[in-house]
């Protein structure tokens, strides 16, 4: 009898303990990763821009277009601002970052037509959902370039861009275009970094190199500007395509908590 | 009598046949060149002899594994993501969505009697090998993922683009035997590649 009840005990006490551990465990908070990114677009109500960030919670509404009431995209407080349309929210590849599996957040949206060329040094996406919950992110960098300036000046036959060698972080060092036919004087090349660029011929190729900035830049357009003043413009193209983005840009993640 | 189908048995699983299994796409990718070593499907018979003594051993159940190259960094050129030409006489504006499965970032392949499991989505080996492997959590990939992406460009008269990709990956490869009640039941090569960074070069010829 004494046996049975020790046993007995035994198990009653293993099932309470199990539970108050069970009990202990904190609750995986939902979070929300975004990079420091530079992103530049043109924005001639046709095209499209897509910004990322990361969730650890697949379930949080955020990660649901269906959710969505409006998007914007401007400074932190609103005071310059413009709203786009949202195009689409899809679920991207996984990453594992400090132990948690995030997934990849793309929010698509069409552009408006802009008038003028509009820079966000510390560019904010305002979301506003359908339940009251509101979202203000911390993208980076967002530079839109107005269209209207643009003329055909140039014709190219090849684009390509790399990162810098051994650099592991998503971000354009060098693109090369390959042009066609005659080149007016280039004045000045802009692909919407803060980073110093410069370029060079070499042959039919024109190299642009992007210095260094504290940001993300993997798909811009070209701005070449020439001496006579026109304008021409190739469209925003992703040049990189990184699948291992956290882990490399630590000090230009921003952390959110959800709730 | 009973020894005798018992020896029959082991003589059995023993001589299983030996066949060659793939079923991921980085192989059918132009070229892949990595820093070191080299890739499953360029081992040799040399090669397999001399690794497989690393996993010739004597275990109760479950895998043995020898890794002959792991995270070794890769480079390598794939395929033609879209071609498109214009043969009418005016110029054309291209808008083009791309969508692309990410499970493709990861490729698995296999030789001698290691099994595949071709999922709808996300290529495994049986038997649980992966775990034995004990794969980085960059190799993880999770259910139905796709990403859209649009590209917009103005195409000449008698003029083709084409979308190429290339790009570096990781290479893990080695040798594995799986023994059950002592009995080696299967045997043979793996291989697993992932994706880090790709490359897409937009070209324009005329045609």
């Amino acid at each position: 009898m004494k046996h049975a009840l020790f046993y007995i005990s035994v198990i009653v006490l293993s099932i309470l303990l199990g539970f108050i551990l069970s009990r202990m465990r904190p609750s995986r908070i939902p979070h929300l990763l975004i990079v420091d990114t530079e992103y530049a677009w043109v924005g001639d109500g046709t095209s499209y821009g897509q910004v990322m960030f990361f969730v650890n919670d697949l379930d949080h509404g955020i990660a649901d277009e269906d959710h969505y009431m409006r998007v914007l995209l401007g400074d932190e407080k609103r005071e310059k601002i413009i709203e786009v349309s949202l195009y689409r929210v899809e679920v991207g590849h996984v990453e594992n970052y400090l132990g948690e599996n995030y997934h990849r957040i793309l929010v698509t949206f069409k552009l408006p037509h802009v008038p003028m060329d509009m820079i966000f040094d510390q560019a904010y996406l305002h979301l506003e959902c359908f339940n009251q919950d509101e979202y203000q992110l911390l993208l980076g960098r967002v530079s839109i370039f107005t269209p209207d300036v643009h003329e055909h000046v140039i014709s190219w036959t090849s684009l390509e861009g790399f990162k810098q060698a051994y650099d592991l972080r998503s971000r354009l060092y060098e693109i090369r275009v390959r042009m066609d036919g005659d080149i007016p004087e280039i004045h000045t090349i802009d692909v919407g970094s803060q980073g110093l660029t410069s370029f060079h011929r070499e042959g039919d190729w024109l190299i642009i190199t992007i210095g260094r900035a504290p940001y993300l830049l993997y798909d811009v357009p070209i701005i070449l500007s020439f001496q006579d003043g026109r304008r021409h413009i190739i469209a925003s193209f992703r040049y990189i395509t990184d699948y291992v983005i956290l882990k490399e840009s630590g000090p230009w993640i921003h952390t959110y908590e959800l709730h | 009598m009973k020894r005798i189908v018992f020896c029959l048995l082991c003589i059995s699983i023993a001589c299983l046949p030996t066949f060659y299994v793939e079923a991921s796409s980085y192989q059918g990718y132009e070229r892949i060149e990595m820093t070191s070593g080299k890739l499953l499907a360029d081992f040799t018979e040399k090669d397999y002899t001399s690794y497989y003594k690393h996993v010739h051993k004597l275990k109760f159940t479950g895998w043995s594994v020898y890794m002959v190259n792991e995270n070794v960094k890769a480079s390598f050129i794939s395929e033609t993501l879209f071609s498109y030409y214009n043969d009418g006489y005016t110029p054309i504006q291209y808008d083009y969505k791309l969508e692309r499965k990410r499970s493709s970032k990861l490729g698995i392949s296999a030789t001698g009697n290691i099994g595949l499991k071709v999922g709808k989505d996300i290529p495994k080996f049986k038997n649980n090998l992966e775990s034995a492997i004990k794969l980085s959590a960059d190799y993880t990939i999770s259910h139905d993922e796709k990403e859209n992406y649009h590209l917009s460009f103005l195409v000449d008269p008698g003029t083709q683009v084409d979308l190429y990709v290339y790009g570096e990956g990781k290479v893990t490869n080695g040798v594995a035997a799986r023994y059950s009640l002592f009995l080696r039941v299967e045997k043979g090569g793996f291989e697993v590649f992932i994706v880090t960074t790709e490359y897409q070069r937009l070209e324009k010829k005329k045609i």
